[in-house]
């Protein structure tokens, strides 16, 4: 992608989450009803679950990136991961911090070591993991090779930080959505989420984009070191 | 300030802070990158052109 392309896109996906997000909060703050048990603080909700979701989507694309990686060599497979990889972490994080504010005020405590809270700090240290690989292994080829099998592992908690509080008893709630009989949400807090969603998916996209552009970068500068050796 | 108010600002605020200052590194991190590539092109022009 040429230098143009990329600041025009980038203007157009920032404008666009720019959009996205302040419907998303207008909706949360203003339109949204109030949870009739905790209140107020339930509104965490819209940004502590989307972020989840976004997180998840990463690492999948992490999880394909590095498969794509490993059967064809070719390094743009790298870049797509790592750049998912980092958005994803950032994102994940963004739930261990909403988490514990959300948790305290209704469970009176921070943490839990329940199955929920427990794969989803695991899930963030393998992506911690994943990045540092990144960072201490000098030799490209190995580096990638040994991040996409980090990425391809780490994926695999993906499904278990989900099945958690459907598979055990947690402190974690049970699932208001997908959660069978007796879940669900209310028509209008299904609107937020429904923002929130598309709001954070967008964010998470033009993030994506400014790191593969940083990764881009980077793997231009080695090539010219290279050719300058030469 | 009702305690739900207090931990839903700090939620609100502390990701506003997070997503922020991600991006503010990933601006400075190719801003950097940028500034390296365009000194080592003019380096290997330079070299070129000697």
């Amino acid at each position: 992608m040429s230098d143009s392309t990329h600041h025009r896109l980038s203007l157009l996906l920032f404008a666009v989450t720019a959009a996205l997000l302040l419907t998303a909060w207008y909706q949360v703050f203003l339109v949204v009803p109030t949870e009739r048990t905790m209140g107020v603080i339930q509104r965490i909700f819209y940004i502590h679950m989307p972020s989840a979701i976004v997180a998840f989507h990463s690492f999948f694309v992490v999880f394909v990136a590095s498969i794509g990686y490993l059967i064809t060599r070719r390094a743009v497979w790298d870049r797509v991961a790592v750049s998912a990889a980092e958005v994803g972490t950032v994102f994940c994080a963004a739930v261990l911090i909403s988490g514990p504010l959300w948790a305290k005020p209704v469970w009176g405590i921070w943490w839990t070591w329940d199955a929920r809270l427990t794969t989803t700090l695991v899930l963030f240290l393998m992506f911690v993991g994943y990045l540092m690989v990144r960072r201490y292994v000098e030799n490209a080829d190995r580096r990638a090779v040994l991040s996409a099998v980090v990425g391809i592992l780490g994926f695999v908690d993906v499904p278990l930080v989900y099945m958690a509080n459907r598979w055990f008893r947690t402190q974690h709630p049970q699932p208001v959505i997908g959660g069978g009989e007796g879940s669900g949400l209310d028509a209008q807090m299904w609107v937020g989420v429904l923002w929130a969603l598309a709001a954070l998916h967008a964010l998470a996209v033009f993030l994506f984009l400014q790191r593969y552009r940083l990764e881009t970068l980077r793997t231009e500068l080695v090539r010219l070191h290279r050719e300058a050796r030469v | 300030m009702e305690i739900g108010l207090k931990h839903l600002f700090y939620a609100f605020g502390l990701l506003w802070v997070l997503h922020v200052g991600y991006l503010l590194n990933l601006a400075f991190r190719q801003k950097r990158l940028a500034e390296e590539l365009r000194a080592l092109k003019e380096t290997l022009a330079r070299k070129a052109s000697d």
